[in-house]
């Protein structure tokens, strides 16, 4: 038998699933939606067009401005293409449920090698029945088309999309006509035969193969045996992500989240099993609940310290679940993992002297489950001159697991206040005098909020003005001076352009 | 209180300041200091606007001149002139830095600050103390008691240090310390604006920049009781005493004329007498006309009084150099069409054929240099350019400079991203900025397209943009003004490296240049002259008396040529060549020079602006009265029946009708010249409109008349450019007439000029009856040239036409090739040609003498078989004639290799048209439109040709098809789009009504080839179609190239 195989093309796949506002229509009312057109952000050039702008004789290729001449309103967005591969890699798991030969032809396309599946579905038809409808739960346009190699299915796909030919001379008779600017060549390949009248492929395959490898060399009697079977296909063959993904349908409905745990730890359990067994640990999971009459509901965790053990999980788990409230009775339990590390990648601090029975990392894996991932933060220092911009505030979770260790070391090397940024541009006067004078005057104590001076001090001399930030809005000048206030505390105080006074913070 | 502003930087110190020279010497006046010194950065680009700005403004501030520099990564210093020995001292300074680096940076060296005498030095400590330790010992050693420490408050965090760490220096070196305000803007309000500009050097958001913006707004110019807080009285009194040793003035720079025009035992007054009358006697023979005579004294005499021989002299004897070397050139510009000027030769235009007047052009009242443009042939414009560095040296001439100011788009552009807009985001919105839209503001533009105003970054973008609007981003070379002086011109003005390699650039522009009395040359490049010194030449190797322009000229009006051009027959005839121009000309029918001069002139947006063309018209029709509002009108209107043309017609009405002073008046002229750069016209529209309706002429006149003045912006044209322009249309006319083989050939290799693509200009020969061959290896040459066929003369294209070729490869291919042409492929490929070159002539269609149709033509080319090591190798050892291995081997070097016969199909009609285009851009063969009323679609339809137009009636519904060639939309037109069609049989001219524009979008923006159903409007032999149905017929056309030029 044959081989065969099938080329899906998606010619719109970031427009098409692009989440946001693009997507918020369903394709059929795309008409009348609103015309958008994906941009190449280099090239300035439209690379997808949605329907409504298609309507409006907008196409791939022209010109920004070219397409806002012909619509006023037309909204444009980027185009992205590690969006799209990643869109790519999620079709491309889909069909792998249907068929296990599988290869990516980026950025939009896939190719399915069907021969060896077609007994198991029962025929061609029947499988692609199963291919659409396994499709259509996207708002996705695709086209296939289908040939004895793999590049003749590529060609008959776009040249005459729905056409799938099964045998070898079939495949020859539907590429006659096919254009010779869709074969995958060189650009200037593509020209030199053009530019010998060649315009179809018909043509091009009468020609004596060695005429044409004497003139083009082994680039194009390479592809030209592939694309009739003479050669095998080049291609990259997809593998799914291995993923570890546990479902427990239950047999009883559970409506408190302490009877969770139960189950719980049995599915970590397993996790254990996969974890040792791979010799791995992993940082997130993901627990999905399924509800009665509700959607399901959907959990993550995450722990900053890679880990493996049930025991552990179930600790963070529980000090997640206990701020839960179930809405409806649960009817089953999914367990998945991701974000996978080696268990070498991942040893312990040697010089950390274990201070308690939680490292570091543990620690901030509990609060984070106990107070919520955005409230555990630690501080930084921002280039800016307004002291509340300065120093701020980012959340733990935020930062690469490389920025929390070690930590100690860390706390004491942070940026002196105008120092590293300001040597960036030399070139201004103002800078240069700073780069010598990096931390003049920051108090290591600084109110959230200024609080109005109430109280007697002494100002010591040596004023910085501060006005900066004008595009957040921030327009006053403060006046910042040392002050000694009569208990002999040293305060940081300001007075704004009404001459009220503030104390912004305090020297240790 | 007295203070002196010692360091100050304006917005030429590129993006690192904010304020203008202008704002700031207006500022500190204001204040009160008593002076200022402007201390741009390694650069003196400001200084001549300061200096003008103090002088019409009549300013209370003394102005002194010095430059701010940074040398190594610790030691900044500021540089003062005290006199003008220091001045020259800088400016050596500053060219030697400027000349060390790459356009647009400095570097400055040990050795220029060595060898720094006169110069006042201030120090800017940098609060490194080993650094100022060292250098301060340094300095002190090499300035002595020029050396003073300037110390500045900027208020920011080391500002207290900073004071303490000055106090020290100050005393370990025994510096006399003075107090500087470090000034980048002229009031604290710049502070955004400065933020903006730092981000956008630093290619940041000014979110990111950080630390690089301002802390805070003290490096304004601040209040002198300010001041007197943050300083102690000795520091201020120190400035001021530095600032009394500045006694150097701009005025005092006195521009001395080369002197080695004139020889050594005459003056240079006498020198040019002689040459006038050795030129007069040239001009007029021996008998010059009593009015000429006594013409040529007067204007000798104004040239003698206001002390302007050398500036004739010098363009004399450029024109000289360039007659010699055979150069065609054309003198224009206010001083160019004098009597003088025709005798020296600077100028072809006869006197007697305008109506002069030389205080027109020169005048007592106006204390500036004359000004005369020479326009050269625009392929050896570069032999005068190096014919003047040769003879003053690159010393002493140098080009000016033209200042690159912030655009709308540039703004919205860089504004844009340096407030954190997406750069897609505003690319959007630059596509739909629409200059078509007078009544609505760009943000409001942009407000339609999802702008929100209300928000505070629009606000900020809005009043960003609209800062930085004129602002300076670099200074680029002017495109001909020279400057010529008798000493080093590094001692008068810095130099600096242009990006054209061996160019170098003064940093004032020409309006500075103008201010200080400067004399600066235009020495510009014309492709027409080219074309007309070509067409001369190719005549003249036929007859025995040459033919020259000035001859031309002198034939006197020739009715056959004024015929044709009534008929708008000018396809390629200078200047009144294109859409509007042509459909001028039936109307005003010009049958004389000067007719011609008003014709140049009318179709032009000053007068069309200012409605001027139909009043005009229907005075000489005889239609309206010629009438005049008061005979002091009539005095400046007479020539022109009563109806201002020229701009100098209309800056003379605002004098005598709205009661400009003189000065006012050049302020006028000044303003309409960059009135698009700045806006400065506005301010003169009450004056003129007030001043006017007080002396009694109605408003609507007035606003006809200021309408017409900003219609001259940037397009301003005099009469004396109108009247060089008529002398080059004429003769240009004139030779399309009598020789228009030699005119075509001409032109065409001279391309790229004019309206007209090579394709439109053979297409209007072969409708004139004129005979084309095509491209061919065995008889092009590089050029086009003339050849005797079967047929009579023909033009044989030449080899320049073919994308990808180079002269400089095919020049020596053209040698070898044999009397009677190559032999064979092989033989050709011997010749040196590289394969990409052997495939253009391929595509050109020239090898079909040697190797058939193109794709067979291809088809051989690409076998390399010829090109193995072994063929190779015996073509270079025996040079002709095939080595003894091959031959042995059956192969002759003559005959092709043998290989099978090229199986490939000949191309098809519409293949072949699409080569030609692509190859050639023009094609001999069938008119695409030609080809296409084959279609069965069409054949079916009956459609008028352009042929067939002229004996429609007005008001027929017509439908016509062709290509589109040109979608114009002058801003004069009121929304009307200009589209022109191309079929087999000539041009059609459309108007597409912006309705139907909008209602026909897709069709009309992206459409190659249209269908039109319209309306034919015929007034005389001028007719439109006005087009009401556009149909795209692109699915008809196979792909292939027709170059449009769009508005888009």
């Amino acid at each position: 038998m044959n081989t065969l195989w099938l080329y899906l093309y998606f010619p719109q796949l970031q427009l098409d699933l692009q989440p946001g506002p693009a997507q918020q229509e369903p394709p059929a009312a795309d008409a009348k939606a609103q015309p958008l057109v994906l941009l190449h952000s280099q090239e300035l050039r439209v690379h997808q067009a949605n329907t409504a702008a298609r309507q409006l004789g907008i196409r791939p290729g022209q010109t920004l401005a070219h397409a806002c001449a012909l619509c006023a309103t037309l909204q444009v967005l980027p185009w992205q293409p590690e969006l799209e591969q990643q869109l790519l890699d999620m079709l491309a798991l889909d069909c792998y449920q249907l068929c296990a030969d599988l290869a990516l032809a980026p950025p939009n396309a896939l190719w399915l090698r069907l021969d060896p599946m077609l007994q198991l579905y029962g025929g061609l038809p029947l499988f692609l029945a199963q291919l659409t409808g396994s499709l259509h739960k996207y708002p996705l346009q695709f086209h296939y088309g289908g040939a004895v190699t793999a590049e003749a299915a590529r060609l008959l796909c776009l040249h005459q999309p729905g056409h799938i030919a099964q045998s070898l001379s079939a495949q020859q008779l539907a590429l006659q006509q096919c254009p010779v600017t869709l074969l995958d060549l060189a650009p200037a390949l593509l020209q030199q035969l053009q530019r010998l009248g060649m315009q179809q492929l018909g043509p091009l395959l009468s020609l004596p193969p060695a005429e044409l490898s004497r003139r083009f060399g082994a680039e194009l009697s390479r592809y030209l045996q592939q694309l009739q079977g003479r050669l095998p296909p080049l291609l990259r063959y997809y593998q799914p992500p291995e993923q570890f993904s546990v479902t427990l349908e239950l047999l009883y409905q559970l409506e408190h989240h302490p009877q969770l745990l139960a189950p719980l730890r049995h599915l970590l359990q397993r996790l254990q099993h996969y974890l040792q067994r791979r010799d791995l640990l992993c940082y997130q999971l993901q627990l999905e609940l399924t509800l009665r009459d509700t959607p399901a509901l959907c959990l993550k965790l995450h722990s900053p310290q890679a880990e493996a053990r049930a025991e552990r999980w179930l600790e963070l788990w529980q000090l997640k679940l206990e701020a839960l409230k179930l809405p409806a009775p649960v009817l089953g339990l999914r367990l998945s993992a991701s974000q996978y590390c080696s268990r070498d990648q991942s040893s312990a601090d040697l010089y950390a002297g274990k201070q308690g029975q939680y490292s570091p990392l543990q620690l901030i894996g509990l609060l984070q489950a106990k107070l919520g991932a955005e409230q555990v933060r630690r501080p930084i220092q921002l280039p800016a001159f307004l002291p509340e911009v300065a120093g701020s505030s980012i959340a733990v979770q935020r930062l690469g697991n490389a920025d929390l260790l070690p930590s100690g070391l860390q706390v004491q090397q942070s940026a002196p206040a105008y120092g590293s940024e300001a040597r960036a541009d030399n070139s201004t006067l103002s800078s240069s005098v700073q780069s010598q004078q990096p931390t003049a005057h920051r108090p290591a104590f600084l109110f959230a909020t200024p609080e109005p001076l109430q109280q007697q001090v002494r100002l010591l001399p040596g004023l910085e003005r501060i006005q900066s930030q004008w595009w957040q809005g921030h327009n006053e000048a403060r006046d910042y001076l040392t002050a000694q206030s009569a208990d002999g505390r040293w305060l940081w105080v300001y007075r704004t352009d009404q001459q009220h006074w503030f104390v912004h913070g305090v020297f240790a | 209180m007295h203070y002196a502003e010692l360091f100050c930087q304006s917005h030429f110190s590129f993006l690192s300041a904010a304020a203008s020279p202008e704002q700031l010497v207006c500022c500190a006046a204001e204040l009160g200091y008593q002076a200022l010194a402007l201390t741009d950065e390694c650069s003196v680009a400001g200084v001549v606007r300061a200096h003008r700005q103090i002088k019409q403004q009549q300013l209370k501030l003394k102005l002194i001149i010095g430059a701010y520099f940074r040398f190594a990564a610790d030691l900044q210093l500021v540089l003062l002139c005290p006199d003008r020995r220091a001045y020259a001292e800088l400016c050596r300074i500053i060219s030697n830095s400027r000349r060390r680096a790459v356009k647009g940076q400095y570097q400055l060296d040990e050795w220029d600050l060595k060898s720094c005498r006169d110069c006042l030095v201030l120090w800017l400590p940098s609060a490194i103390p080993a650094s100022d330790q060292h250098w301060g010992s340094w300095l002190k050693r090499q300035f002595g008691p020029r050396l003073y420490l300037a110390q500045h408050r900027l208020l920011d965090a080391g500002d207290y240090a900073y004071q303490q760490h000055c106090q020290q220096l100050s005393l370990s070196f025994d510096l006399p310390a003075c107090a500087v305000g470090a000034v980048l803007m002229h009031e604290a309000a710049q502070q955004p604006l400065l933020d903006v500009m730092t981000a956008i050097r630093l290619g940041q958001s000014v979110a990111d920049a950080g630390l690089a913006l301002s802390a805070n707004r003290e490096r304004s110019l601040r209040p002198i009781s300010k001041l007197k807080q943050l300083f102690n009285a000795d520091l201020i009194e120190q400035s001021c005493r530095v600032a009394a040793l500045c006694q150097f003035n701009l005025d005092s720079l006195r521009y001395e004329y080369p002197a080695e025009l004139v020889p050594p035992d005459q003056t240079a007054m006498q020198y040019l007498r002689q040459l006038v009358a050795e030129g007069s006697a040239f001009r007029f023979g021996d008998s010059v006309p009593p009015g000429i005579s006594a013409q040529i004294e007067h204007e000798l005499q104004l040239i003698a009084e206001l002390d302007y021989p050398y500036y004739f002299l010098t363009i004399a004897d450029i024109a000289r150099f360039a007659r010699e070397q055979q150069i065609l050139y054309q003198g224009r510009g206010s001083a160019a069409n004098s009597v003088v000027c025709y005798c020296l030769q600077i100028t072809a235009v006869d006197p007697r054929k305008i109506s002069v007047l030389f205080e027109r052009f020169i005048s007592r009242e106006r204390d500036e240099p004359p000004d005369i443009d020479v326009d050269f042939e625009h392929e050896r414009r570069e032999e005068v350019i190096q014919y003047i560095y040769q003879k003053y040296g690159r010393q002493r001439a140098a080009l000016a400079a033209t200042v690159i100011c912030y655009r709308l788009r540039s703004a919205v552009r860089d504004v844009g991203k340096a407030l954190g807009f997406a750069i897609t985001q505003l690319e959007y919105w630059l596509k739909q900025l629409n200059r078509r839209h007078p009544d609505l503001s760009w943000w409001q533009q942009l407000a339609q397209h999802g702008l929100d105003i209300h928000s505070r970054s629009a606000q900020q973008l809005i009043s960003l943009v609209e800062q930085i609007r004129g602002k300076p981003r670099h200074l680029s070379q002017h495109v001909g003004g020279f400057v010529i002086s008798a000493g080093p011109l590094h001692e008068l003005v810095p130099v600096e490296n242009a990006s054209m390699a061996e160019r170098t650039v003064i940093q004032w522009d020409k309006d500075d240049l103008e201010t200080l009395g400067l004399m600066k040359v235009d020495i510009l490049a014309l492709g027409m002259l080219t074309a007309l010194r070509i067409a001369l030449t190719l005549i003249n190797a036929e007859r025995e008396v040459p033919l020259t322009l000035a001859g031309i000229s002198q034939t006197g009006d020739d009715p056959a040529v004024y015929r044709q051009i009534q008929q708008a027959d000018t396809v390629g005839v200078f200047q009144i060549e294109s859409r509007a121009q042509m459909s001028m000309l039936p109307r005003l029918k010009p049958a004389c020079f000067y007719d011609l001069v008003i014709e140049i002139a009318i179709v032009r947006p000053g007068p069309i602006q200012g409605d001027m063309v139909h009043p005009f018209l229907r005075r000489r029709d005889g239609l309206e009265p010629v009438s005049y509002p008061s005979p002091a009108v009539e005095a400046v209107l007479s020539r022109t029946m009563g109806v201002p043309i020229f701009q100098e017609q209309v800056i003379k009405l605002a004098m005598v009708a709205a009661g400009f002073s003189g000065g006012e008046a050049d302020q006028l002229r000044r303003a309409m010249a960059s009135w698009k750069k700045n806006g400065e016209l506005l301010q003169f529209e009450a004056k003129l409109i007030h001043g006017m309706q007080q002396r009694g002429y109605a408003e609507t006149y007035a606003k006809q008349i200021f309408a017409q003045i900003c219609g001259f912006g940037e397009y301003g044209f005099p009469e004396s450019h109108s009247a060089s322009f008529a002398l080059l249309a004429y003769a240009s006319a004139w030779l399309k007439c009598y020789y228009p083989l030699e005119f075509l050939t001409a032109l065409l290799n001279s391309l790229p000029m004019g309206f007209y693509s090579a394709s439109q200009l053979v297409q209007d020969g072969k409708r004139h009856g004129l005979q084309v061959l095509p491209v061919c290896i065995q008889h092009s040459d590089w050029d086009h040239k003339i050849e005797q066929s079967p047929t009579g003369p023909a033009l044989r294209l030449g080899l320049r036409q073919v994308k990808g070729l180079q002269q400089d490869v095919v020049g020596p291919v053209l040698q070898q090739r044999p009397a009677d042409g190559f032999i064979s492929l092989s033989q050709l490929k011997q010749s040196g040609l590289r394969q990409d070159q052997l495939a253009a002539l391929a595509s050109s269609d020239a090898l079909q003498a040697l190797s058939g149709h193109r794709f067979a033509s291809r088809w051989q080319l690409l076998d390399r078989l010829d090109e193995l090591p072994l063929f190779r190798q015996s073509a270079q050892t025996t040079p002709t004639g095939g080595p003894a291995v091959l031959q042995q081997l059956g192969l002759d070097l003559h005959t092709e290799p043998a290989t099978t016969p090229c199986p490939l199909a000949a191309p098809d009609a519409w293949q072949q048209l699409g080569e030609d285009y692509q190859s050639l851009g023009l094609s001999l063969t069938q008119h695409p439109v030609a080809l296409l009323r084959q279609h069965q679609v069409i054949a079916r339809q009956s459609l008028q040709r352009a042929c067939d137009l002229a004996s429609c009636r007005s008001g027929q519904v017509l439908r016509v098809m062709g290509l589109v060639t040109v979608r114009q939309s002058p801003g004069t037109a009121g929304g009307v789009t200009f589209v022109t069609l191309e079929d087999e049989t000539g041009q059609i001219n459309l108007i597409v009504w912006q309705a139907t524009a909008l209602a026909q979008q897709q069709t009309f923006i992206s459409s190659r080839l249209w269908l039109v159903h319209g309306v034919l409007q015929r007034e005389g032999l001028v007719s439109h179609l006005v087009v009401g149905k556009m149909e795209s017929l692109d699915q008809l056309l196979p792909s292939f190239h027709s170059p449009s030029r769009d508005f888009h």
